[in-house]
């Protein structure tokens, strides 16, 4: 099992968090045609390699964080709040 | 099994195998046993194995194989001898060569019928030629209408044991561990790795599959034997050292995430974990290990030549073991084909214990054996060797070189590599941080100079140090001996012999995964320890590729067979009561099980329960009723994002119903929101939405708005809630209540108050129902739940107050149309879809969910709808689906009950939105072909739709 | 229920946990009286004690006053209270029972008029607290059911941990039990076992009320081998 690294509570098990897949910017409400919207919803690059995601820390904090994981090795190389600037 | 014939000595067979007592032997003369075989009692020692024991007193066929039902006898005399697995009592798939033997055992041979020495299957032998490559899956395929049949024919023919459903219930156990280096292998490389890790100040995790540590130092020279005894000694002296023996690591995952299996089985003796008389029969312990050392050590591998599976052919460690570990002579005259000093030292050792030596042929020199040939019994009888020559003999040893285990590596992600000068697989040098590796894994060297190495890289591991640092250790040279120039056996436990891999590299099945699968070779209950080499260089043979460019299999877990048992260990499944959980089940409740909650689903009738609540009153348990504490100056603006309606005029004291949509536009949840401050509201959910809208408050509050002032406390489970729902429930709840005043115009519909009931400070009352009654929700502080519920019943019982439970409930909800989140609705289902076309307000700014729910109203979508079979005493299941002409869907019911209050079946359900009108006839499809025409209505509300009663 | 109405009969506060034996009424709660016996391992019920949840920025002037940093607990010596970081500006306040209203008041009084946001809510009623005693309470029975690294080198006394136990988000902190009942108050300012003296391994644990009883079954059901004590909380348990 993966562990990841939360910035409050040190490394935990990834059971202990929900994932929350690809880190996307929600589009502006006002302006978004329904493709741009539909691709926010549905479209996901899933590389192999580096990819920003979500995990909620269910079982911890209970913070949202965006993990930085390598999706072939799960090699995690950042953590930091999920927060949008 | 009809008993022994002949009870009187006891012991029914004695071949006098035993020797006189050795140095270095690990079974206790004091403690001699007797334990059952084939329905005949047979005698042993403490330390014996299953398989040691039955040799020593004659035995030496212990199953027949899998697909041919050929005699097998010792192979390998380990864990993973295929030949070797038995029936110990209920116990199914037990392997003879590694358990070790308890008094009264009662052990059965598998695979058999009728019995191990008349087999009815071995006609199997007599067909082999249909039972090639592929057998199973050419012949059992068609036609498909008789794969029951064919079911009933193979499992017959399978090679498991019996699961007896009597069985008593074992305890397995799970457990969490943290090491700082987990060692897996107690060889001399593994004890030293173990030692140098905790001498480096590490906290240290010994596995061992056998029951002794020591690994092949066990058997060998006396010099070797006293350097195991000084290091098992250190490794006990450490304390520093946790020792797993019987145990296995069945797997490496992420981040070493290493599990392993701890055997220990009821009365086994000596040892083991937990206080005494535990009753744990194994134990998974999941291990995260800071560094991981690989030290399997090395497994002999099989020749391949025509009957080299006959009982009396076995492998130089068998042989080696059986002699210095139990004591037992394994053969009566013995040829030995060596390539290497083990098998040197083997023929020394068989010498030493009488067998006598007909011939040893060294393979470095051209020696050879061509076929083993056999007595009647199959057993082995003579040897044809290389110049034709014949040998009789009983025992056939054979040292042709070493595989290497590397399984745990495979699964770290390193892929090994071929190495022909050593005729073996060696690392691939791609291991992450904290995989190390040691011992004969890594390269051959002297026992010292394996500890050393083993020191080096437990020390390394201890400090997460590059193992790079240490010196590698060299390989030996060997010869490449794979089949001699005859076909054999190459997977013992699936009966694949070389001509059949031939003959699958023929059809066309030449890369070593396609043949795996094609053939079943290294799939069997081995799982390739001994046969994948083998099985690599026949196909290296047949293709003309070399054995590097022909590659191995992957290797994946378990490393070794794990009981389910053992997976299944400790199960933990939460669940969720409400505070007057007692209750109920003392006024026998019918339980529901709701998500995680135990509710009652009613207490004997619902029917009446609902007539109860309509003309006089009722309670009901909603504790789990989601309930998340809102405070800040921006939950307006919360409340706004998350709900399709708008919440910027809430005013204190105040509930406003809404709905929650995901940003795709369907619906999430439903619920109550009440302003009970200034500064602070009470969300309500849905009992199956509490954790889901908590977090998804959290979600939008800690990413696309972090800057918003609220904090959000779920207090669920902090309130025991009660709905008292009636036209009597204001009667009722004044009974107990003094400090709020309840008329309707002071406490009207939609509204909340906090009070005192029955004696409880900091109640919440919120004038809402789901039942269509006058109706009042509490919000008791929940150790109080339970206080209230029956204060309640008391004070009510002129008036006729009862429980009621989930089911009169959901009747109600249906006669007043209100749709269930996950009922009514699916993962489709969007807002106006649900008829919510009057709550949705798209000119707010934004909301979630809000492009999506715009665009719909410009789309086609089927509509939720009241309907009412034309025969009211037809209710149609849920699920039904409603069609026009022969099966064209245009819809389905989504809830249906008889309504007590009506007499008549009422539902709800989607149509296409042509048939939405009110008065439309449309037909509903039963699941059992009836066909119920009903009228879609022209509320959702098939009771009271105006909405009177609640508002009194 | 007139008498109730008028006060004379008071109502019954229950916790979430079956007393293992007929129970005793104690200032309105229900209290399990099974006597405590000697034994390596022991777990109790303390679900009526005061539980206080406080929200408040992370770094702000409210962490700053409460002075318990994130993943610690530290006990007030004069109040005996327990101040527990429990998560990233989330804290609890632990007291003895009956002292919710008052550590509310205090806590929005102290906190509530700085400007900063500031949630304070009684959560006595919403959490079940049990308490987990004796050498054996991690090999026995915290290894079984969590993940975590309990030793004393990744979680010594006075670690607040928040994780799964028994696949349920459950509260941990290590609270050591002094070696002996204290006559009078641990040294001044110190943590739980800060006194110098070695206490005995304790853990408490809560979770949402309504799972208390399956926490509690879970715990006393790893603990079978170890032969765990169920017995009703003493003076020195708080």
């Amino acid at each position: 099992m993966m562990r990841i690294p939360c910035p409050y509570c040190g490394p935990r098990n990834s059971s202990e968090f929900a994932y929350k897949g690809e880190s996307r910017p929600r589009p502006e409400v006002g302006s978004v045609t329904p493709a741009q919207w539909r691709a926010y919803l549905y479209d996901h690059a899933n590389p192999e390699g580096w990819v920003a995601e979500g995990w909620y820390h269910r079982a911890g904090c209970r913070r949202y964080l965006k993990v930085e994981r390598h999706t072939l090795t799960n090699e995690v190389r950042s953590v930091t709040p999920a927060a949008r600037p | 099994m009809s008993a022994p014939s002949a009870p009187a000595a006891g012991v029914a067979v004695s071949g006098g195998r035993r020797l006189a007592p050795r140095e270095g032997e690990v079974i206790d003369r004091g403690a001699p046993l007797r334990f059952r075989w084939d329905g005949r009692e047979h005698s042993g020692y403490r330390g014996d194995t299953i398989v040691s024991a039955l040799l020593a007193g004659g035995v030496t066929v212990f199953s027949r194989s899998f697909k041919y039902h050929r005699p097998r006898g010792v192979l390998s005399a380990s864990f993973v001898d295929p030949g070797c697995t038995l029936q110990v009592g209920d116990e199914p798939n037990v392997r003879g060569g590694h358990r070790r033997v308890e008094p009264g055992m009662n052990v059965r041979p598998q695979n058999v019928w009728p019995s191990l020495r008349f087999d009815a299957k071995s006609a199997n032998q007599l067909v082999g030629r249909f039972l090639g490559a592929g057998f199973y899956y050419k012949t059992f395929i068609k036609p498909e209408r008789l794969w029951p049949a064919y079911e009933q024919v193979l499992k017959r023919f399978a090679t498991g044991g019996k699961v007896s459903p009597q069985t008593p219930h074992g305890v397995y156990d799970k457990r969490y561990a943290h090491p700082d280096v987990l060692v897996a292998g107690g060889g001399p490389a593994g004890m030293a790795a173990a030692l140098g890790a905790a001498e480096a100040g590490a906290a240290v995790m010994l596995v061992e599959e056998d029951y002794d540590l020591g690994g092949h130092l066990r058997w060998g020279d006396a010099s070797q034997r006293a350097l195991a005894a000084e290091l098992v000694a250190a490794v006990n002296a450490e304390a520093g050292i946790e020792v797993l023996t019987n145990s296995v690591v069945t797997g490496r995952y992420d981040d070493n995430w290493v599990a392993v299996c701890q055997r220990r089985h009821p009365d086994r003796v000596g040892g083991g974990f937990g206080p005494a008389g535990s009753p744990v029969i194994e134990r998974l312990v999941k291990a995260r290990a800071g560094g991981l050392v690989v030290a399997a050590g090395l497994i002999e591998r099989p020749y391949v030549f025509e009957g080299n599976d006959r009982p009396g052919v076995m492998l130089s460690s068998a042989a080696r073991r059986l002699v210095k570990l139990w004591a037992v002579r394994p053969g009566s005259r013995a040829v030995v084909l060596t390539a290497n000093p083990e098998g040197d030292a083997a023929a020394e050792d068989l010498a030493s214990a009488g067998v006598e030596v007909a011939r040893v042929l060294d393979a470095r020199s051209g020696g050879d054996v061509v076929r083993a040939l056999g007595a009647r019994d199959g057993s082995l009888a003579a040897v044809e060797l290389g110049d034709g020559t014949r040998v009789a003999c009983d025992l056939l040893v054979t040292a042709v070189g070493w595989s290497a285990p590397t399984s745990l590596l495979n699964m770290s992600g390193d892929r090994p590599v071929y190495e022909p000068r050593a005729a073996r697989f060696l690392p691939g040098g791609r291991l992450p941080a904290g995989v190390y590796v040691t011992g004969g894994l890594a390269g051959d060297a002297s026992a010292e100079r394996l500890v050393e190495h083993g020191r080096a890289v437990g020390a390394a591991a201890a400090r997460g140090e590059d193992p790079a640092g240490v010196e590698a250790l060299g390989v030996d040279e060997h010869p490449e001996i794979f089949r001699g120039r005859t076909h054999g056996m190459v997977d013992f436990s699936e009966d694949v012999s070389s001509k059949d891999l031939v003959a699958a590299a023929g059809e066309g099945y030449d890369s070593i995964e396609l043949m795996k699968r094609y053939t079943t070779v290294t799939m069997g209950p081995s799982q390739g320890k001994l046969e994948t080499v083998n099985a690599v260089a026949v196909l290296s043979e047949a293709t003309g590729r070399s054995i590097a460019e022909t590659g191995t299999t992957v290797w994946r877990p378990p490393y070794a067979p794990i009981s389910l048992g053992a997976l299944a260990g400790r199960i933990h499944e939460p669940v969720r009561y409400s505070p007057m959980q007692p209750w109920h089940e003392a006024h026998g409740a019918r339980p529901l099980v709701a998500g995680q909650w135990i509710r009652p689903e009613h207490y004997g009738d619902p029917e009446a329960e609902v007539a109860s609540v309509r003309s006089g009153v009722g309670i009901i348990d909603v504790t789990p009723l989601g309930k998340l504490d809102l405070r800040g100056p921006d939950v307006p603006e919360l409340l706004n994002l998350l709900y399709v309606n708008k919440w910027s005029k809430l005013a204190v004291g105040s509930v406003r119903y809404g709905v929650m949509c995901a940003d795709d536009g369907v619906v999430l949840d439903d619920g109550v929101t009440g302003r009970l401050c200034e500064d602070q509201w009470l969300m309500s959910t849905t009992s199956s939405g509490a954790a889901t809208v908590w977090e998804w408050a959290e979600a939008w509050l800690q990413t696309e708005h972090p800057g918003w002032r609220v904090q959000v406390t779920p207090v669920t489970t902090a309130y025991a809630s009660i709905n008292i729902a009636g036209p009597a429930s204001r009667e009722l709840l004044g009974r107990l209540c003094t400090d709020v005043e309840l008329s309707g115009e002071a406490f009207p519909y939609m509204h909340l108050r906090a009070g005192t009931v029955a004696g409880v400070e900091g109640c919440w009352m919120w004038r809402i129902g789901f039942t269509g009654e006058l109706s009042y929700e509490l919000h008791v502080p929940a150790g109080y739940g339970l206080h209230v519920w029956e204060s309640l019943l008391a004070a009510g019982g002129d008036l006729g107050v009862g429980p009621f439970g989930i089911e009169a409930q959901r009747i109600m909800r249906l006669e007043k149309g209100h749709f269930i989140v996950g009922q009514d609705t699916d993962g489709l289902t969007k807002a106006l879809g649900a008829g919510l076309d009057w709550l949705v307000k798209v000119d707010k700014e934004d909301f979630v969910g809000k492009p999506e729910i715009a665009w719909q109203a410009g789309e086609r979508y089927q509509r939720l709808v009241g309907l009412q079979p034309l025969d009211g005493d037809v209710v149609p299941p849920e699920a039904s689906q409603i069609v026009q002409g022969e099966r064209r869907i245009v819809g389905r019911i989504t809830s249906s009950r008889r309504s007590p209050t009506l007499g008549r079946s009422i539902c709800l359900g989607f149509v296409e939105p042509e048939l939405a009108g009110a008065g439309t006839v449309v037909t509903v499809l039963a699941p059992d072909g009836r066909r119920v025409p009903a009228r879609v209505m022209e509320h959702h509300a098939h009771y009271d739709p105006e909405g009177v009663r609640l508002r009194g | 229920m007139a008498e109730s109405k008028a006060g004379v009969a008071g109502p019954v506060a229950r916790s979430p946990i079956r007393p293992s034996g007929a129970p005793v009424l104690v200032d309105g709660w229900e209290h399990d009286i099974t006597p405590p016996v000697c034994a390596g391992l022991r777990l109790c019920d303390l679900s009526w004690l005061a539980k206080v949840s406080l929200r408040a920025s992370m770094d702000g002037a409210t962490a700053a006053g409460l002075a318990v940093g994130r993943g610690r607990a530290a006990r007030d010596a004069a109040t005996r209270r327990l101040v527990v970081g429990s998560g990233p500006g989330e804290w609890m306040v632990i007291g003895p029972q009956g002292q919710g209203p008052a550590i509310v008041a205090e806590l929005d009084e102290r906190f509530g008029s700085a400007g900063e946001l500031v949630s304070v809510v009684d959560l006595t009623h919403g959490r079940a607290l049990v308490r987990l005693s004796g050498a054996d309470a991690v090999v026995g029975v915290l290894s079984k059911l969590c993940a975590l690294d309990f030793s004393d080198r990744a979680a010594p006394d006075g670690t607040a941990l928040r994780s799964s136990v028994a696949s349920l988000v459950t509260d941990i902190v290590r609270d050591d039990l002094p070696a002996t009942l204290p006559t009078t108050a641990p040294a001044a300012g110190g943590g739980p076992g800060a006194g110098g003296l070695a206490g005995e391994r304790s853990y408490l644990l809560h979770c949402e009320r309504s799972s208390g009883q399956y926490l509690f079954d879970a715990l006393a059901d790893a603990g079978r081998d170890h032969a765990i004590a169920v017995y009703g909380a003493t003076e020195r348990d708080w």
